[in-house]
């Protein structure tokens, strides 16, 4: 009422309009009110309550994160020759939230790149999460695919970028490459397993090798730029035309690795296994694997570890195609990339006499001098029908002549002694004593166990009541390394390690020491911690094998003349393992200088038919390699010792 | 009568507060076109937004110096130019094939849909100040309704919802201060309803397109932004970053990372209050609106103070007009309105809206200087009486 009082008092002196159209006037200056406060609380809202998320709405649109891939170390070998280097490469990024069209984009970028858009899909999808920074969709791509992406990006491919990216090159080509392993983005299973814990999602990492066992050495931290781009996504560039810089961080690169591996002895390694598969081919036996491991007998040092078939790494460098990786893995390549020396299980064969022999004398089953009959066939005592074979009948042989001339009827009797005895984990013991049935702790990842086998493994595996039982046949067998027992060439050198640095066991191992990338110096050694730990042979056991050993190389013996005239002297076993269904296993493993021991070489070949014929010369190829020997017909004048 | 007297009369409050939109205004065009690439100067859009603005000072004196009262005779001719106007413009921007709403001048673009507002208001307050008492209610109120519907209609055709908006609300508060009956308020809100329906839902399900697609998901998109993040959504979306990340007192100006890097769309035009809300933040946006609520006050004490019916109801329609567009413009830009292209009065980016609002302040200057005329004139009547 006041108000029309008001108003009605006013109009009589200031002719003012009348009290209702006042009235009303007065209500709109209400409803204009009304709407002001409504704003005033929603602009309130928006600026003042909820203001930090809209900040970071905003930063998230013009911020650009373009991460810079730290480049790995380098791994090189005893001599720091570069076995794995890097290289500049360029890769394809494309930056989701700035892509305009992303279907028709991604669809043509497919092409260009030549990468299918499901796979560049799916990256994009495992990079979800942070949405404001590039993800590489596409690595090492062509200078043509380049200056082909180059022109189109602003007109086609906003949000698409090329950058450089630190790439793997492998200067001696396959040398290694199973050994080296390779590197790839991490995938969801590596993402939780406790070997990557801190990794994130697109990392590069070590698949496989010494990439993947020292990949925490390896893999330097990123670093990156921020910077800031308009909403078609170009980079906001300064009054000198520069792109605006917000923050940058630059790359740490990985620190240097260095390995035990001796590049010049890994290639005559792989050199001889390769010609050793086709000396197995041309005696007729279809060789068609092998693996070689040269190895320092008193320290564990691996100097060479090859295996055949092997392959090119740098077809991972960039990501491979589908069809690479079927012919990789196609049953008929025979699985180039498995590390055979550590990764694939064999039965030793006759190598594994010397620890039928360690087991017999240390044990008290066998006399030195205790001489047993080969007529070329052996029967379980009382049992005639089940008959056990000798290559060939070697009549009266005591224990050194059973090594040399690899006579399998004296340790079929070694063998049944245990039995006998009920012992049946006396060779067991010394075969696990000296590094056979489980992994000998290489830094490499992969290492296969082997097996040992025992009554207990029997029980457990066995199918039908009498496959359960631990049967004489089971120790007979044993004792020449046929039967169940399964080796790693690695663990094969590591028990002739044993004999050959006075009983020893030593932990074979690639990894010599880390180096800073800038200055060299050495940040950590790789080395085993523990010295080689005594297994408690007792030195006549090993002088007696050591001696059988220098004589199953020399002429003579069951290998003949293949070490005829070899300087230094040698000491060395062959083997050939009886592989249901296949032509039989090769192995040889040998130390040298016998009396001086700097070299254990143990190699075997898939089906490559006989230790003598094909792995021995194999070795020997590569002590020649160590030892150079004089040329043939210096030898010829050379006088007789 | 001397100038002098008309300068006393003047309402120096009003024009302050309009001229101090207007330079802020051109502050924030500078601020959001300064980097344009495309432009020959940074000072382009200013200095075009200044030329409009000295037209339309001009005009704001003719129009404050002659007696805004000598307008209703011409009330049927005002009326029938304008549709005539509209008409031409609707024709050409038919041959051009596309919403063409202005008629090139040379100069500039005159858009008859923004004189169209101020016409409007003439028309009808003087056809409301006009009846005579006995006359019926209901005939008012629909002949009221049939004068705003053919250019309301025809806006809307050319496409342009936001402008059709405006003439109606303009329509509905002229009523309303006239003193409609509460019913027929009642009447025209079912209606509306009634009609927004039809033309949103109903008729484009059986085919009939009145509104292009894009429009109506420019006005739905504030209730669903999420539907059209590549379009309408977008806008909205980076409007609502830029007014939101300028938190309190803003990022500065010049410094609106939303505005100076093009992620805020039509920054100097429609989306004007999103440049002021990211770069000078609550403070600046508090400003604004305290210069709006003077223009407001004194347009509606004028509108009180005019002693004449149709002198209030011009007033009241020209200051509802500016309400109305702040409102919504405001609103659209914030979220709780839809997208409808309405500009920012004396602060968006444009010669005829610029021309025609300030137009619209020299007919409230008219008004208050009669009045002000008037009333001394009958002081000192009433003093010699007395």
């Amino acid at each position: 009422m006041s108000l029309l009082q008001n108003s009605s008092y006013r109009r009589r002196r200031n002719n003012r309009q009348s009290p209702s159209v006042a009235f009303r006037v007065g209500l709109l200056a209400v409803i204009t009110l009304l709407l002001f406060g409504v704003i005033v609380f929603r602009v309130w809202f928006l600026e003042v309550i909820s203001g930090g998320q809209y900040v970071a709405m905003a930063n998230n649109n013009r911020i650009r994160f373009v991460p810079a891939e730290a480049p790995r170390g380098i791994i090189y070998d005893r001599n720091k020759q570069p076995l794995v280097d890097n290289r500049a490469g360029l890769a394809v990024t494309v930056f989701p939230a700035a892509l305009k069209n992303p279907q028709q984009e991604l669809a043509d970028l497919s092409k260009i790149i030549q990468e299918p858009e499901a796979k560049i899909q799916s990256t994009l999808q495992q990079h979800q999460e942070d949405s404001y920074s590039s993800v590489v969709v596409k690595k090492d791509i062509t200078p043509d695919m380049k200056s082909y992406l180059i022109e189109r990006i602003p007109l086609y491919f906003p949000g698409v970028d090329i950058k450089k990216l630190p790439l793997r090159k492998y200067p001696a080509g396959s040398e290694a490459a199973q050994l080296l392993g390779h590197v790839g983005q991490i995938d969801a299973q590596e993402l939780t397993e406790p070997h990557f814990q801190g990794y994130k999602s697109g990392d590069e990492v070590g698949k496989d090798g010494v990439e993947f066992e020292y990949d925490k050495w390896l893999k330097g931290v990123d670093g990156g730029t921020e910077i800031e781009v308009d909403a078609s996504g170009h980079p906001k560039s300064d009054a000198s035309g520069q792109p605006v810089v917000l923050s940058s961080k630059a790359a740490v690169p990985g620190n240097d690795v260095v390995l035990t591996i001796d590049s010049h002895i890994q290639q005559v390694t792989e050199q001889a296994l390769s010609q050793g598969i086709d000396l197995a081919y041309s005696l007729h036996y279809p060789a068609n694997g092998g693996a070689a491991v040269v190895m320092n007998p008193n320290n564990g040092e691996i100097l060479a570890m090859a295996s055949y078939p092997t392959y090119d790494p740098s077809v991972w460098v960039g990501g491979m195609s589908d069809a690479q990786y079927s012919q990789l893995t196609d049953p008929a390549a025979n699985d180039p990339l498995l590390n055979r020396a550590i990764a694939g299980q064999y039965p030793p064969g006759s190598t594994f006499k010397v620890i039928s022999a360690i087991a017999g004398l240390q044990e008290g089953m066998i006399n030195p001098y205790e001489t047993v009959n080969s007529t070329g066939v052996w029967h379980v005592p009382g049992d005639p029908a089940t008959v056990f074979h000798d290559w060939a009948p070697l009549g009266v042989v005591d224990l050194n002549r059973a090594i040399v001339m690899s006579c399998d009827t004296y340790f079929y009797e070694v063998g049944y002694r245990f039995y006998k005895a009920n012992n049946n984990q006396g060779i067991q013991k010394w075969a696990r004593t000296m590094s056979l049935g489980s992994p000998t702790g290489v830094d490499l990842p992969g290492e296969a166990a082997g097996r040992v086998p025992d009554p207990a493994w029997k029980q457990k595996v066995g199918q039908t009541a009498i496959d359960k039982m631990w049967l004489p046949g089971n120790s007979v067998n044993m004792a020449i390394g046929q039967g169940d027992v399964l080796v790693t060439p690695l663990q094969m050198a590591t028990v002739y390690s044993a004999i050959a640095n006075g009983g020893k066991l030593v932990k074979p191992h690639v990894g010599l020491e880390v180096e800073d990338p800038v200055t060299h110096a050495v940040i950590h050694d790789l080395r085993p911690q523990n010295p080689p730990q005594d297994l408690g042979i007792s030195a006549d056991t090993l002088q007696r094998l050591h001696r059988a050993l220098i004589g199953a190389a020399q002429p003579g013996s069951a290998i003949g003349s293949v070490f005829a005239g070899f300087k230094p002297v040698i000491a060395g076993k062959s083997g050939t393992a009886q592989v249901a269904g296949k032509t039989d296993y090769a192995w040889y493993v040998a130390y040298a200088p016998a009396d001086n021991p700097q070299y254990v070489v143990a190699v075997m070949f898939e089906q490559g038919g006989g230790g003598g014929a094909v792995a021995a010369p194999t070795v020997k190829k590569i002590l020649s390699a160590l030892f150079p020997q004089p040329a043939p017909l210096a030898a010829n004048r050379a006088p007789a010792r | 009568m001397e100038i002098r007297t008309y300068l006393r009369h003047f309402d120096y409050a009003l024009l302050a507060a309009v001229l101090g939109l207007i330079a802020y205004g051109m502050l924030i065009i500078y601020s959001a076109t300064r980097s344009d690439p495309n432009l020959s100067s940074p000072y382009y859009y200013v200095r075009i937004q200044a030329v409009a603005a000295i037209i339309g000072a001009v005009l704001l004196i003719i129009a404050a110096l002659i007696d805004f009262r000598g307008l209703r005779a011409y009330r049927l001719h005002m009326y029938g130019g304008i549709i005539g106007f509209m008409l031409l413009v609707f024709v050409i921007g038919a041959a051009a094939k596309g919403g063409q709403r202005w008629l090139g001048l040379g100069f500039f673009n005159l858009q008859p849909s923004e004189v169209a507002k101020i016409v409007m208001i003439l028309v009808i307050s003087s056809f409301l100040a006009g009846r005579q008492r006995g006359d019926l209610e209901s005939h008012t109120t629909l002949i009221t309704l049939g004068y705003v519907m053919i250019p309301a209609l025809l806006v809307f055709l050319q496409p342009d919802f936001g402008t059709a908006l405006v003439l109606v609300a303009i329509t509905v508060a002229l009523l309303f201060v006239y003193g409609t009956r509460l019913l027929h308020f009642i009447i025209m809100g079912a209606a509306l309803a009634v009609g927004l329906l039809l033309v949103i839902e109903v008729l484009p399900a059986i085919g009939i397109q009145l509104l292009k697609s894009y429009q109506i998901d420019r006005l739905l998109v504030f209730l669903h932004p999420g539907n059209d993040p590549g379009g309408a959504g977008f806008q909205l979306l980076q409007s609502k970053i830029a007014v939101g990340s300028g938190m309190f007192t803003g990022k500065g100006l010049y410094h609106g990372t939303q505005t100076q890097l093009n992620f805020l769309p039509e920054h100097h035009t429609d989306f004007i209050f999103s440049v002021l809300g990211e770069e000078l933040g609550f403070v600046g946006v508090a400003v604004l609106l305290a210069l709006y609520v003077i223009v407001i006050w004194r347009g509606l004490r004028i509108a009180i103070i005019s002693g004449s019916m149709f002198g209030s109801l011009v007033a009241a329609g020209i200051v509802f007009m500016l309400v109305f567009q702040v409102f919504v413009n405001i609103g659209m830009t914030i979220g709780i309105m839809p997208i409808t292209g309405i500009p920012l009065p004396f602060m968006s980016y444009g010669g005829s809206s610029m021309v025609t609002n300030l137009l619209a302040v020299g007919l409230l200057e008219s008004i208050h200087i009669r009045s002000r005329l008037m009333g001394n004139r009958r002081y000192a009547l009433a003093k010699a009486a007395g």
